[in-house]
């Protein structure tokens, strides 16, 4: 051993002495192994590998089965469309109970400005805070209303694998990278930061699990398919999701005997959520925007000792300062019925698309008569016609246009009978027409339930006058004028109305 | 704060960022600096636990110099041709006092409701009749284990005149505390490690890359194959009464290399760490299934425990100096402690006896088989075979579970293979990589330091290829994200 030693010290002694472009070399080699060109080329490997993640993520190859189903996505989406040149007027906030309890084309119909749901399933009020603040970046709302539902026990840093990928949908579905980067940190937990930014590395496990839906992705991700897709959600969108037709059937409503599946005083606020509700009332104070609270309601069994639950939100609400429209404690037997609730019996509950009707229209009617929040009125702007014309209850609250093929404008703002008409339009349905008949509030009716009209019609060639029962509508309860719905056959011409009885 | 975690990953950038621009010119700062982040590393577990280990640290700190005091009062004193018996006691109370501290601390955050329960089942045996145990509910600090073993292995070598103890206390923290191997070893000791607290570190752009190299390999064992061997693992042992044939012989094999695979990589990630810091730990790892008899199987398992236990318990007991029967006697007591080291049940205690067993009863007859590779390789078979079914053990939750899991082992119910978290792909793969690993285990064995040299040496876009090939892997096909569990296994103990 001594003598290996002693070797390779005589061999280092007969080393040359480095001397012009090898001392060089040997310095500028030094140079690169310094801590900081460890560091880069930590941070290059590092580039290296995140761009193959992105380049997976941008192709879609792992996103889940139900992307075509993605709404939190197309939502936000639409609301990029729809605010490169327009204002939204009052954007809602909250989870699965608003964008299945109102129908902002209906709702805006009737008050005649723009409202857009901006909500994602389960989402608490962090994620409702930094959509806000995103959706701030894009348009300057009159008002904001917030769903109370929202404001529960969830925390985004302890919550669980369910509603951790809710959050991720809703995360990955806004467009502000500046946005999402402030909030990314306070709205999930560091272990879950890459997930949160990536579909690669929150669903890598499909490699293993699921290489079918990898397949499905490479085909659905094609420039073609892409572009299918892109004309499938063309149209117009104001971020409501119907997912419940049908209301409590029999079977379930006998369930309701045996007691409420939730209870008021189990109410609980996380911390989280109270904090962020204070944030988001500053937000929309520093930005000059009203906000308001909403109640969406759950069948009036649903919940036992409800005043208990009511008493905790109000304080959290702060009712002095904030208004709220909750319309679970203001139960409405007659328009709520049992076929405004999900077929359910647990401890969530969401409206049918009836529901949801019968809530925009208590909102809208709410807004206008027991509050002073004021709207633009849009509805003789062409741009708001040409967007929301014959969207779902435009009719219902608006004229027609005076050539549009599809729908007779018979008249509009004249006296009938002594009644004040708004207007009043034949539209034509699938195997039907439906007479739309809307008359002002203030005129005095004999019976608000129903009317008789005689039309002037044509039918297999003859003109005649004929009366027509028509049914005032209880569900659609527009703003400004009482709503009378009939139906006639198809082939019938209506051509005017000569008296309302 | 798990070595496999986002937030560890930015804990170390962050820290050899700072450590490498600010601290590490001065000795003092340098190691402030590792103490600061060490604790604030262990604090992301539990922050009111830094107290234990800050007294048991103090606590061999001062009973460390106060011994180191007497030693040289006793060799100033015995060239002076005093008497030195009541010197000497005063060291072996100090001694005693580290004992006790060190000890009693892991007693009873780790054994305290074990001996409790134990102990009143042996009353109530004895006396037929039905005893409640005082249970306390105590948090186990994590790491415990180890950093008790790395003090009281300082106390003890300072009592044996084997090291001087340290004057400084900085250092000494520092050293009992360095976070890379503070959780889980490897066991280092003060001879070795705290001189390195002592000298000026400057940045070695090989042991960098090294370490770099030794983390990511480290990730992808863990990651990529102990994880998902974990999966079926969990699965078995959750209900082994559920399970017979096939299934239970695999769910054996894979928690011997799941076991393997987690330390180890825990291991390589703490030393690739430390060294991209200037540190160097010992290996506690070496190809552990190419071992040819129990005792070489030993000297490549944990190696840092296993020479602790040697030196400290081995030794003390008389070691191989009082006979065959004492020899085996001693050999089988140590592996019993060592059992019981790794956890507070009965278990763990059997896993160690059958350990001891194996190494006094078969040792000496694969000593006797010809070196040929044939024989070479059977040995191994057979060594790394008991021990896996030793893990039988070491796995199940109780005693009964483990009892039901050899009573299930055999060669039946092929297609049940498949119900256990893996489809036959899955499991396929996994096979693959297992067999992939052994082979590069081989090669390393054999040609090891050539390999090494030519990856390191040369062909950068290979090894840029290698390093991109492997981060990739363990994004792509690593078991993590919600739901998934995964803590390394010696966390635990």
């Amino acid at each position: 051993m001594g003598k290996r030693k002693r070797t390779i010290a005589a061999q280092e002694d007969k080393k040359p002495e480095l001397v012009g472009t090898e001392v060089q070399n040997r310095e500028s080699k030094s140079r690169f192994k310094t801590p900081w060109a460890f560091a880069l080329k930590f941070l290059i490997l590092f580039a290296v590998c995140l761009s193959v993640i992105h380049y997976t993520d941008s192709q879609g190859y792992f996103q889940p089965g139900d992307e075509k189903n993605n709404h939190p996505k197309r939502r936000w989406n639409s609301f990029y469309e729809l605010t490169e040149k327009d204002t939204v007027d009052i954007i809602f906030l909250g989870n699965s109970h608003i964008f299945t309890g109102i129908i902002p084309e209906a709702f805006s119909s009737t008050l005649g400005c723009y409202s857009y749901i901006l909500a994602s399933p389960t989402v608490p009020v962090i994620d409702m805070y930094y959509s806000l603040r995103e959706a701030f970046t894009r348009t300057k709302p009159r008002l904001v209303i917030c769903e109370t539902y929202a404001i529960n026990n969830l925390d985004t840093w302890d919550v669980t694998e369910g509603n951790l990928s809710n959050l991720y949908r809703s995360f990955d579905s806004r467009h502000n990278l500046t946005e999402k980067l402030t909030s990314s940190f306070f709205l999930f937990g560091v272990e879950n930061q890459a997930a949160a930014w990536s579909h690669t590395i929150r669903n890598h496990e499909y490699l293993y699990r699921d290489t079918a839906q990898i397949r499905e992705n490479m085909v659905l991700n094609t420039p073609e398919n892409k572009h299918k897709m892109a004309m499938k959600n063309k149209g117009l969108n104001l971020g409501r999701f119907v997912r419940f037709q049908t209301g409590l059937s029999d079977s379930t409503l006998k369930l309701y005997e045996n007691g409420a599946p939730c209870r008021g005083e189990d109410y609980v606020c996380s911390e989280q959520n109270v904090v962020y509700l204070q944030k988001l009332k500053d937000l929309c104070k520093e930005h000059g925007v009203d906000l308001m609270f909403l109640t969406i309601p759950m069948y009036y069994k649903h919940i036992d000792n409800y005043q208990a639950w009511h008493d905790k939100m109000a304080t959290l609400v702060d009712t002095a300062n904030y208004k709220w429209l909750d319309l679970q404690l203001h139960y409405d037997t007659t328009r709520f019925s049992p076929k405004c609730f999900e077929n359910t019996y647990g401890y969530n509950q969401h409206l049918t698309y009836y529901g949801a009707l019968v809530c925009s229209y208590k909102l809208a009617n709410y807004l206008v008569d027991s509050t002073a929040f004021t709207f633009p009125d849009r509805s003789t702007d062409e741009r708001w016609i040409s967007k929301m014309y014959d969207s779902d209850g435009y009719f219902y609250s608006q004229p027609a246009r005076k050539n549009d093929p599809n729908v007779a404008l018979l008249c509009k703002d004249t006296v009938i009978s002594d009644l004040k008409v708004r207007d009043c339009l034949v539209k034509k349905e699938k195997g039907y027409q439906t007479v739309f008949l809307k008359l002002q509030k203030n005129n005095v009716l004999k019976s608000r339930g129903t009317l008789k009209v005689n039309l002037n019609v044509d039918y297999n060639g003859n003109n005649i006058n004929t009366w027509l029962d028509m049914i005032g509508s209880t569900d659609v309860d527009p703003v400004k004028h009482r709503l009378y719905i009939a139906n006639v056959r198809q082939g019938v011409v209506v051509k005017g109305i000569n008296a309302i009885y | 704060m798990l070595f496999n975690s986002f937030s560890f990953g930015l804990f170390l950038f962050c820290s050899y960022i700072l450590y490498w621009a600010f601290f590490n010119r001065k000795i003092v700062l340098r190691n402030s600096f590792i103490l600061a982040i060490s604790y604030l590393f262990y604090g992301f577990w539990n922050a009111k636990l830094l107290l234990l280990i800050f007294a048991i640290t103090t606590t061999d700190f001062c009973l460390g110099w106060l011994i180191d005091k007497e030693n040289k009062k006793e060799a100033f004193d015995s060239e002076g041709s005093e008497p030195v018996a009541s010197k000497s006691s005063l060291r072996k109370y100090y001694l005693i006092a580290a004992i006790v501290a060190n000890l009693g601390a892991l007693c009873f955050f780790k054994y305290f409701n074990f001996f409790a329960d134990s102990f009143a089942k042996m009353v109530g045996f004895l006396t037929s009749s039905e005893v409640d145990s005082v249970a306390l509910d105590i948090v186990l600090p994590v790491g415990i284990s180890f950093y008790t073993f790395q003090g009281l292995a300082y106390v003890l070598d300072v009592y044996k005149k084997k090291i001087e103890a340290t004057r400084n206390v900085i250092d000494f923290y520092a050293f009992l505390s360095f976070f890379p191997q503070l959780i889980a070893g490897p066991i280092e000791r003060a001879k070795d490690f705290l001189p390195q607290f002592q000298k000026v570190v400057t940045f070695d752009y090989e042991q960098a890359r090294r370490g770099f190299f030794l983390i990511a390999v480290g990730l992808f064992k863990k990651v990529v194959i102990a994880d998902r061997l974990a999966v079926y693992v969990d699965k078995v042992y959750a209900d082994p009464s559920s399970v017979s044939g096939w299934p239970a012989v695999v769910a054996v094999l894979f928690f011997g290399f799941q076991l393997y695979l987690d330390f180890s990589a825990y291991s390589q990630i703490a030393i690739g760490t430390a060294k991209v810091f200037g540190f160097k730990l010992s290996q506690n790892f070496n190809m552990p299934y190419l071992a040819t008899s129990f005792k070489d199987f030993w000297a490549r398992w944990h190696i840092t425990l296993t020479s602790w236990f040697r030196d400290y318990l081995y030794f003390s007991l008389g070691g191989n100096r009082k006979g065959v029967y004492r020899t085996m006697l001693n050999v089988i007591i140590v592996f019993s402690v060592s059992g019981l080291w790794h956890g507070a049940s009965w278990n763990f205690v059997i896993w160690g006896f059958l350990n001891g067993l194996f190494m006094v009863l078969f040792d000496k007859v694969l000593k006797l088989a010809p070196t040929t590779l044939f024989h070479k390789i059977v040995s191994s078979l057979f060594v790394v075979g008991l021990w896996m079914l030793s893990l039988v053990f070491f796995r199940a939750e109780t005693f009964s579970d483990a009892l039901l899991m050899f009573q299930n082992l055999g060669l039946s119910n092929w297609e049940g293979m498949y119900l256990f978290g893996m489809d036959s792909r899955e499991l396929k793969f996994t096979f693959v990589l297992l067999a992939g690993l052994m082979l590069i285990e081989a090669l390393l064995k054999s040609r090891g330091e050539k390999i090494e040299r030519l990856f390191f040496e040369n062909y950068p876009p290979v090894r840029w290829a290698i390093y991109v090939s492997i981060v990739l892997a363990s994004v792509y096909l690593g078991v993590y994200g919600n739901g998934s569990d995964n803590n390394f296994i010696y966390f635990q103990f």
